[in-house]
């Protein structure tokens, strides 16, 4: 039985309590992949951290710009090649050969597979989900390596992607967050 | 699962304190829920808590942010601004309605 | 080290074999294989002989050949299993100790079983094709029938392979159409059981499998004897159908010495579990292929999946691990229905055949309850993939151990009659139509939810403006009414005097 109701911490910019954590808790992901399956883990887990208030931030490098440019965005692909754990849904004990990847056509029929699931379960696309993730406060960085090693220009990137920024500004920026590689 | 003492009604919460039972909510003790935590509604507050309660009546599962977005209409960012820090929960708990499960 | 002793070194005795040798060492466990001779026969090649397609080395290979190294394969008769002391006692004398038995020594036809089957037509005009001798008979008697009435028949179920008559009556249709006496043969096809396909999407397919091949139908057949003099088969009830040519499938027994260790039932089966085939008596012996009590068909497929099962729950045990893995019945077979066509069933305990494909939804290739060319390849194919991967142990891409649904038109409550359209649920089928579930939830007040306003509220805000440009219509919350709350109805002595406020 309590005998005064706990207090609780809502320590953000917006209303800082007197025995408050030290700083908002920050964090910083990296999103390093181009395939339709691993743009999701970054974009869900951003979006979950800004329904948090969180500081969130996403960095995209190397494959993780094919999330960011506004030509491949929306048609991210999904192969089997390399990829053991991939299952059938309707039948996950079947043992389903690699080499079937490079089938003609099989990358096009995984691809369509995954944003049937995708889709069935209302999840939104990545564009959408950039979209909400900027709208709820989180922000985007470019890889300036990445950026000049692809020879993209910024019209081509999306917009709410902030700016293009070197490795030390990334590290400047991430301090004291914690940091999520995908 | 307690039951606690809020506004002078015995409410059934979770440990959390969570309201658990649909009924139990009225939006006298919405108004309370909120001056707990530090919240004063406004007519914005209260199109989204009439949103979130009438489509848990629907679905029976709380709507996330993105659904109060798409479905009901209200911006992300206003969502953060009534609700500022953690919008989804804030909203669930002053509606009395569970933490929405989904991801999105 | 543990022993473990294999009878029978068939299908599943080797399987058995090859796949555990692979997984352990000799030091870890030891592995005995016992069989009578050194043929391992390829049995579903024998529904071919008697029209010409495979001969005897097609299906007939040494033991050796296909057991691991590493395994001791032992070539004599068993006398008898002693579970007390956990020995087998060979017919030469010799024993063997076992930790774990497995029992793989299959079921045999005995005409012997049936009063006047191995009368004076034994061989002349009743014929089997369940044995390799009996195969080499038939394929003569066959070439020298000039016409009459052929009869294909079964004396009693269980028997390995159930289709396998259908499937010869099938050829057989093809065969004498091809050899121009099909004019002059009546093809009769009895059986003991109420039709020939007992489950009804499979009867409803194959409806007129038989009356287009103008096969004529006995049902509930139950034969009691051969009468030699009349050249007909007699049941207990007293219908006779009298046979210039009889192709039978005697009683199918399990070996004997099941009996003589007491360990099976009048079959000779040995009553196992469901899921786990370990024997009910005795929790070290294991039954795997056609020699135990499982309600699936005898197949080869089914040893298959259940050694599969066997071999995972095996090496789980022995690193005291949880056995987890339990077989659903899976069976997968290939039936030829003559004309160089075929027709896939797959199927399990709990699920019937149904139409569809196999292995993948839409692309198949196989199509399941349909007459093919590529089911027909297919079963041919079989024979390369039995010897090179199946005995050795290798695994088959694409089929999985259990049974899946992924391609199937799975179909609920079917009438036997197929009329109307059964009501279908299947992940492959054409998307069912929309359930009126939603509707029939509790609305508020005549309200109905809001249109989903597309994208319009995620349109991408150009240059400078504002996300909340593209801000849609408020919310309608009308609908949601206020009502006074509920009090809680608990025991107002627990009721807490301060609420309890989360953490955000």
């Amino acid at each position: 039985m309590t005998d005064a109701p706990i207090v609780p911490d809502f320590s953000g910019p917006d209303c800082p309590a007197p025995n408050a954590a030290p700083a908002q808790r920050k964090l910083v992901i990296i999103c390093s992949k181009g395939n339709l399956d691993m743009a999701y883990p970054g974009l869900i887990l951003g979006s979950a951290a800004l329904g948090e208030g969180i500081e969130t931030h996403l960095f995209f490098t190397f494959w993780g710009f094919d999330m960011i440019t506004k030509g491949r965005m929306d048609d991210l692909k999904f192969t089997m090649l390399g990829n053991t754990a991939m299952h059938l849904t309707q039948a996950p004990g079947m043992p389903i050969p690699a080499m079937l990847g490079t089938l003609p056509g099989m990358t096009k029929m995984a691809t369509k597979m995954m944003q049937k699931q995708i889709a069935d379960l209302e999840i939104p696309t990545v564009p959408e989900m950039l979209e909400q993730i900027h709208e709820m406060g989180g922000h985007m960085w470019a890889c300036r390596m990445s950026f000049d090693m692809m020879r993209l220009n910024e019209a081509d990137l999306y917009e709410g992607v902030e700016a293009v920024i070197s490795a030390t500004d990334f590290m400047e920026l991430s301090e004291g967050a914690q940091i999520i590689f995908i | 699962m307690p039951t606690t003492l809020i506004a002078g009604r015995p409410i059934d919460v979770n440990d959390e304190g969570f309201l658990v039972a649909y009924d139990q909510w009225d939006e006298k003790l919405g108004g309370e829920l909120a001056r707990l935590i530090g919240l004063e509604l406004t007519d914005a507050h209260w199109a989204v808590i009439r949103f979130l309660r009438a489509d848990y009546s629907l679905r029976s599962e709380t709507a996330t942010l993105r659904r109060a977005s798409t479905v009901g209409g209200f911006p992300i960012k206003e969502l953060f601004e009534l609700f500022p820090g953690k919008p989804a929960k804030k909203m669930s708990y002053i509606s009395g309605l569970p933490k929405p499960k989904g991801c999105v | 080290m543990k022993r473990l002793v294999i009878l029978g070194g068939g299908t599943a005795g080797t399987m058995i074999a090859n796949k555990l040798r692979a997984a352990l060492g000799k030091h870890e466990l030891h592995i005995t294989v016992v069989d009578r001779d050194d043929a391992h026969h390829y049995q579903p090649g024998y529904l071919f002989m008697p029209f010409g397609i495979y001969n005897t080395s097609d299906i007939v290979r040494s033991r050796h050949k296909f057991i691991s190294d590493g395994v001791d394969l032992v070539l004599t008769e068993i006398d008898r299993v002693d579970p007390a002391y956990r020995v087998v006692h060979l017919a030469d004398g010799r024993t063997l100790s076992y930790d774990v038995l497995v029992i793989a020594t299959g079921v045999t036809p005995r005409p012997d079983a049936t009063p006047g089957m191995q009368g004076k037509l034994w061989g002349e005009k009743v014929h089997e094709f369940y044995s390799l001798p009996g195969a080499q008979a038939l394929t003569d008697a066959m070439r020298r029938f000039r016409g009459g009435r052929l009869v294909v028949h079964i004396t009693e179920m269980p028997i390995k392979c159930p289709v396998a008559p259908m499937e010869f009556t099938f050829l057989a249709d093809d065969w004498l159409r091809k050899h121009g006496i099909r004019e002059r043969t009546e093809v009769v096809y009895v059986t003991p059981l109420d039709g020939a396909f007992t489950k009804p999407v499979a009867s409803r397919e194959l409806a007129t499998a038989l009356t287009d091949r103008q096969i004529t139908l006995e049902t509930d057949f139950a034969v009691e004897s051969i009468d030699n003099d009349a050249a007909e088969l007699v049941s207990f009830d007293g219908r006779r159908i009298g046979f210039d040519l009889l192709v039978t499938v005697p009683l199918n027994m399990g070996a004997d010495y099941i009996a003589r260790s007491e360990l099976g039932d009048e079959l000779n089966l040995v009553p196992c579990d469901q899921h786990t085939m370990v024997s009910l008596a005795h929790p070290e012996i294991y039954v795997l292929g056609d020699a135990g009590t499982l309600q699936t068909s005898k197949a080869g497929s089914v040893a298959h999946f259940a050694v599969d099962v066997f071999v995972h729950n095996f090496l789980a045990e022995y690193r005291g691990e949880p056995a987890t893995h339990g077989f659903d019945g899976h069976a997968n077979c290939f039936i030829e229905s003559g004309n160089r066509k075929g027709m896939l069933l797959d199927f399990n305990y709990t699920t019937e055949p149904f139409t569809g494909n196999f292995p993948l939804p839409v692309v198949g290739p196989f199509k399941l309850l349909k007459e093919t060319h590529l089911n027909h390849l297919g079963k041919l194919a079989f024979r390369w993939i039995y010897w090179n991967m199946l005995l050795p142990g290798r695994p088959i891409p694409m089929i999985p151990t259990n049974m899946s649904l992924a391609g199937k038109r799975v179909e609920k409550e079917v009438s036997a009659e197929a009329t109307g359209l059964p009501s279908i649920g299947a992940p492959s089928s054409p998307p069912p139509p929309r359930p009126a579930a939603p509707a029939a939830k509790p609305k508020l007040e005549g309200r109905s939810a809001p249109a989903r306003p597309k994208a319009a509220p995620l349109a991408k805000p150009k240059g400078a403006a504002t996300p909340s440009q593209a801000k849609p219509k408020p919310a309608p919350s009308g609908g949601y009414v206020d009502r006074p709350g509920v009090d809680s109805t608990a025991d107002p002595a627990t009721v807490l005097p301060n609420p309890i406020i989360p953490k955000f």
